[in-house]
């Protein structure tokens, strides 16, 4: 029930005063800030005292003993780190901004021309051109991909507020690559604040609808959910539907997931294309970066658009070195880098999925030769020894029943 | 595993061995119940219902006719008058409340209106179905999917709560043409990820809330405001859904549901259903001790009553109000199984913390008839259909009139007599309910205490909310969260001062990288409980709020759990984690407690005037919130301090800031109560500001009263507890939801004064149900010490002698006989 006062709001003429004492009341009621609390007795019992201090330090040396349910620490933009600050900030509007208007309002725009025979590492924009889209269906399991032009793909990275998902985070930077006239346009859409964020999916999903098909970085978990989740919010249709999706972290995984210590995109770039950023600014400093900016403090938002910038080149990158795996060699011949032992073993893997098994022993021996093998390889291996020793003996079987 | 496993260990009987007196019929038993020398003369009231022939009507006119057939074909060619009221209302596309009985049918007030509208729409109309248990019973989306199959459509019914797989909620989600889940489930779940519910929001027609008695206090107003946000996602996606409740009998149901939902609702009372003739029995154990007051055990008692009224020719059902005494007692009645013409297995235990498939086994043989005697708690007394049965047993009486009745109507559903006895224990409520039976047959009198607005409830809903979808200052004026009182400055709190909120414009958007839902506990638990933990299993084995842990979880307490006693190890208040260790005890531990109040401001106000006449009620301004510079200046500005004069009593409800100190504690050994030590407790003194009800009588009075300081203001202490005591039987809520503070000369007021007060954090309204009953308090609080057996003060009314002092039953009474005879106070508007 409404208690009768509550009802009258406060007259706008005593306005601060009374939101002043309304904030003052919910900070006591919920307890923001604890009141000063006065010791309970004038002085505490020796021993009480330090047993206090005792567990005091106790509670220090082992974090997790502290309150993990308190939300200060993931609050607001006080996030400052080594890596963080590396990358300086900023004040205003990020530069090179154009406005872009479509059917749901305003958003902003940065558009960027690479000259295909750019390089992102130790390989070249133009080199995902020539990529024999068989050879990414096949290590993708995905045969959609087969008949695909790789000029007609769209590169897509998102930049959020969170990664909890759910429709408060937000989706503030669309980054889209795609092939075009003798260069990559990298299109980076932006939101100068959250009522952009329509206008900036509805851009999207225009771009998403005129593309062949998408290649991602785990975006089939996240970056697809996360756009699809907040179009339907805005009533916008999403794109997705039937639109093959290359995302590169799930091959990319089959083939190096035991070689590298995580499978994170940075670490992948580095070992597989050379790609080497410097000052690269974590994709976990998104958030942070575009709340400081929308409450006028400076930020760093201009990382944040560097880094989802290197983010779509590495995708066209590692996209076209994964379509020379089979080979093992780049367009001019030269070794492909990367953990090849991993590599082979990953292929004899994906084989025996087809079951192929010559071919599964084949990446099998390839592998061995590399390196010792892994304990579950060895349960490959043998596997497929005995499959294709009952193969052999089920052959002659069936050429010597006829004789018998 | 089965939890009685002990069931196959006699030998089958042959019925001729069987006792005849066991094949009674119910009308039989009753008969022989009172003539019983020992058990007749304790049964201190009767009362037979006579049964009630039903009242039908025939399917509503526009009901598709395949509809009617599909009942027609269960046998049910008309509906009882309350479905059919119901029905129309919900076609007419009007919000209806159902609060007829148990096992009147209500399922079908919903199904079928939500049938209809999928036949209407050829299965556009999405439903919601909400049910405030946890763990869902799959029976509900049984019974739905089977009357679609029979229609042969294409729809689907399904069942979403925690145990729900991942692999199935995305057709849930696509496909589920109605979806049954908790409000759980909806806070935590469906609402912040209303994206990937759209197909369901968009065309969302009806939402069922089933027993919205059940949402009262913290966890109700965290609902309210749930189905706040329900009904905001919904008018995003362009629907408006009607709501379909049902509630056990409540008083003001049609407020209730409006502070619920915030619409008015039809209210659906007039019960269409037959009933057969049905007899109730209250059952006083006897006085042992008339000094402590202290009476028979009652679970003990009802083992006894059930070698007179347990029988192979009929069901049984004993409800208890703890789950240990469901084990002890089904121990109890399998051991007399033979003497009761029973085998062990015909008996059976059923609680929370059975494993699903027992608990589906017991059901369906007490359906079936094979299991003769339940032992259960309330886990038996919603929802779950286990058929009718024939005698209740309540041992103990379960806290509030909805429960009574719920657990009465498991028995004497299909036109046959039944049985009902309720077994009281020895504490206030049990004893007052023994000597004033008629209060359970009247109109019900318990309200709910909910507040959708209290303000620490509202801030943390509204963070979930602005998740969801941003806010915009239209929505202060219109829409579900309009009559949110301070809206606008809670949003510019969160934005300003919490930073997880962040305006541009007209809009408050939530900005911030986490997921509120998953930290904003609907039942109130915030981060400030304290956990219990066992020092050995490392398990948490309870949670207490922040004031109640000073008190119970201090160093040196005895915490119990369900009957089994740990003694606190450690309480590391800093870090709210408080390690216990299991022990055996004879002693149990009473802690003592400086509780200050100090009033914040006062709100309504009614006074009595000495000569007994009501004084006139003062003429001025409704109090506004206090603008002034300071809060601090604001409150002490805002404090009324009326004049005693010519006063005889008034009482307040208000605003207080509570300041608990826990100074000692004390060994008291059970039984005797004999004290074994007194230790002192060294922890900080807690604080909340909340809504209290208060009580103040004039000097004058106080004096004619015969409460002086000193020794009688122990008798001014036993009121104070024994309002305390008797106030769920006006307010749906337990005793302990209330704290107490009673000064004999308090500083706010000059004068004695008793604070009631809630002990959530702001208050959920259980303040202002206590000021506008406060009358019916009084008097219910004097019944209790006139027809108290004891002679100067027991657990049962105002306290033992040791506590309420040699006098102070005497004092207690006269005071209490003051306070309720005359006329009554008349409310006036604080100034
Ligand atoms: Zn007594």
């Amino acid at each position: 029930m409404t208690r009768p006062s509550d009802d009258v709001r406060p007259a706008s003429a005593s306005g601060d005063a009374a939101k002043g004492e309304l904030f003052a009341k919910l900070k006591r009621l919920r307890r923001d800030v604890d009141p000063p609390r006065e010791p309970a007795r004038p002085a505490l019992p020796a021993w009480f005292a330090r047993r206090l201090a005792r567990e005091h330090e106790s509670a220090q040396a082992n974090p997790t003993r502290g309150d993990p349910r308190t939300d200060a620490a993931r609050r607001g933009s006080g996030a400052d780190s080594g890596a963080a600050a590396l990358a300086a900030k900023t004040s205003g509007a990020p530069r090179d901004l154009e406005p872009c208007v479509n059917a749901f309002g305003t958003h902003a725009v940065r558009v960027r021309r690479l000259p295909d025979a750019t390089r992102h590492g130790e390989w070249r924009l133009a080199d995902l051109l020539s990529a024999d889209m068989a050879e990414l269906a096949w290590l993708a399991l995905d045969d959609t991909l087969v008949s695909l032009a790789p000029s007609r793909a769209l590169f897509l990275d998102i930049e959020t507020t969170g990664l909890s998902g759910g429709a408060g985070t937000h989706v503030y930077m669309v980054g889209l690559a795609r092939f075009d006239g003798g260069a990559l346009e990298v299109w980076q859409g932006f939101a100068r604040g959250p009522e952009e964020e329509p206008a900036l999916l509805a851009s999207t999903a225009e771009r998403i609808l005129a593309s062949s098909f998408l290649v991602t970085f785990f975006g089939k978990s996240f970056d697809r959910h996360r756009l699809a989740d907040k179009m339907r919010v805005h009533g916008i249709a999403p794109p997705f539907d039937a639109r093959p999706h290359l995302d590169l972290y799930h091959p990319l995984r089959r083939l190096y997931g035991k070689a590298y210590p995580d499978g994170r995109l940075a670490t992948l770039e580095r070992e597989l294309c050379g790609v080497a950023r410097d000052a690269d600014l974590p994709g976990s400093f998104a958030p942070a970066a575009w709340f400081d900016f929308l409450a006028d403090r400076p930020h760093r938002l201009e990382a944040v658009f560097r880094h989802n910038f290197d983010d779509v080149q590495s995708l066209v990158v590692l996209c076209a070195h994964l379509a020379r795996t089979r080979s093992g060699s780049t367009h001019d011949g030269a070794v492909l880098s990367g953990a090849i032992g991993a590599r082979c073993a990953g292929l004899a893997r994906l084989a025996a999925r087809r079951r192929d098994w010559d071919d599964a022993l084949r990446w099998l021996a390839a592998a061995s030769g590399d390196l010792r093998l892994p304990d579950d390889l060895e349960e490959l291996a043998v596997e497929l020894r005995a499959r294709l020793a009952k193969r052999a003996a089920t052959q002659r079987r069936r050429t010597t029943r006829p004789l018998s | 595993m089965r939890a009685d496993s002990d069931s196959d260990a006699a030998p089958r009987r042959t019925p001729n061995s069987v006792r005849a007196a066991a094949r009674l019929s119910v009308a039989e038993l009753v008969e022989r119940l009172r003539a019983d020398p020992e058990f007749g003369p304790r049964c201190v009231h009767w009362r037979s219902v006579p049964s009630r022939p039903e009242q039908t009507a025939p399917f509503p006119a526009c009901l598709r006719p395949e509809l009617a057939e599909l009942y027609a074909r269960r046998g049910v060619t008309r509906l009882w008058s309350h479905q059919a009221e119901a029905v129309e209302h919900a076609l007419a596309g009007r919000d209806v409340l159902v609060t007829t009985p148990t096992a009147s049918g209500k399922t079908l007030c919903f199904v079928l209106p939500v049938l209809q509208r999928l036949l209407e729409t050829d299965g556009k109309a999405r439903a919601l179905f909400l049910y405030p248990t946890k763990a869902l019973s799959q029976d509900q989306s049984t019974n739905l999917n089977g009357l679609i199959g029979e229609l042969a459509r294409d729809w689907h019914s399904f069942t979403y709560d925690g145990d729900t797989p991942p692999s199935v909620r995305r057709t849930l989600r696509e496909q589920g043409h109605v979806v049954l889940t908790n409000p759980w489930m909806l806070h935590a779940g469906i609402l912040p990820n209303h994206a990937k519910w759209a197909e369901l929001f968009r065309d969302l027609e009806t939402v069922v809330i089933d027993e919205v008695h059940t949402l009262s206090g913290v966890f109700g107003s965290s609902v309210a405001n749930v189905l706040r946000r329900l009904q905001r996602i919904a008018a995003h996606y362009g629907a408006r859904p009607r709501f379909l409740l049902s509630s056990a009998t409540i008083a003001d149901a049609q407020n209730h549901a409006r502070s619920l939902i915030g619409r008015e609702v039809e209210v659906v009372q007039r019960d269409g259903s037959p009933s057969g003739g049905r007899t109730f029995a209250v059952y006083n154990p006897p006085m042992l001790d008339a000094v402590a007051g202290l009476r028979a055990n009652a679970l003990e008692e009802a083992r006894r009553l059930a070698l007179r009224i347990v029988g192979p020719a009929h069901q049984s059902i004993f409800f208890c109000n703890r789950r240990t005494s469901v084990e002890v007692l089904t121990r109890y009645l399998k051991e007399s199984a033979h003497e009761m013409g029973l085998e062990r297995d015909e008996i059976r235990g059923y609680r929370g913390g059975y494993l699903p498939n027992l608990r589906r086994e017991i059901e369906s043989d007490l359906r079936a008839g094979k299991v003769k005697v339940v032992v259960t708690t309330n886990a038996l007394e919603l929802g779950i259909d286990i058929g009718s049965l024939d005698v209740a047993v309540l041992v103990g009486y379960p806290g509030s009139q909805a429960s009574f009745w719920q657990r009465a109507g498991r028995v004497g559903r299909r036109a046959r007599e039944s049985l009902v006895v309720q077994v009281a224990r020895s504490d206030p409520i049990d004893q007052y309910l023994a000597t004033h039976p008629d209060w359970l047959f009247s109109a019900p009198r318990e309200r709910l205490g909910l507040d959708p607005n209290n303000l620490v409830i509202l801030s943390e809903q509204a963070k979930c909310a602005a998740f969801e979808l941003p806010f915009s200052t239209a929505e202060l004026e219109q829409g579900p969260f309009a009559g949110a009182p301070h809206l606008g400055g809670i949003l510019d709190y969160l934005a300003e001062e919490s930073k997880l909120l962040h305006r541009r414009g007209e809009r408050w958007y939530w900005m911030a990288d986490a997921y509120p839902a998953e930290d904003v506990s609907l039942a109130g638990g915030g981060p400030d409980n304290v956990l219990i933990l066992d020092v050995d299993t490392k398990k948490a084995i309870g949670e207490i709020d922040r004031e109640g842990s000073l008190t119970t979880v201090h160093e040196g307490a005895i915490y119990q759990v369900e009957g089994e006693t740990w003694i606190v190890e450690r309480f590391d208040f800093e870090n709210r984690r408080a390690y216990v260790k299991q022990v055996e005890t004879d002693y149990f531990t009473e802690a003592e407690v400086d509780t200050e109040v100090r009033v914040l401001r006062l709100e309504r106000e009614a006074r009595r005037l000495r000569s007994g006449a009501p004084a006139p009620a003062a003429l001025a301004a409704p109090a506004a919130l206090a603008a002034s510079a300071t809060a601090e200046a604001s409150r002490s500005a805002d404090v009324a301090r009326p004049s005693a004069e010519a006063d005889d009593y008034s009482v307040w409800s208000g605003e207080v800031h509570v300041t608990t100190v826990a100074t000692s504690y004390k060994k008291v050994r059970y039984y005797t109560r004999e004290s074994v030590g007194i230790e002192k407790i060294h922890l900080p003194a807690e604080e909340i500001d909340t809504q209290a009800f208060v009580f103040a009588l004039s000097l004058e009075s106080a004096g004619a009263l015969g409460l002086e300081s000193g020794d009688r203001g122990s008798a001014w202490a036993g009121v104070g507890k024994l309002l305390r005591h008797v106030a769920p039987l006006f307010l749906r809520c337990q005793p302990q939801d209330l704290g107490l503070a009673t000064q004999v000369r308090s500083p706010h007021f000059s004068r004695p004064a008793i604070f009631l007060y809630d002990r959530v954090q702001g208050g959920v309204g259980l303040a202002d149900v206590l000021f506008e009953s406060h009358r019916e308090l009084f008097q219910a609080a004097l019944d209790v010490v006139e027809r108290c057996e004891c002679e100067r003060g027991c657990p049962g009314c105002v306290g033992p002698i040791a506590e309420a002092g040699l006098l102070g039953k005497g004092t207690a009474r006269t005071i209490l006989a003051h306070l309720a005879g005359g006329s009554g106070a008349s409310e006036r508007v604080v100034s």
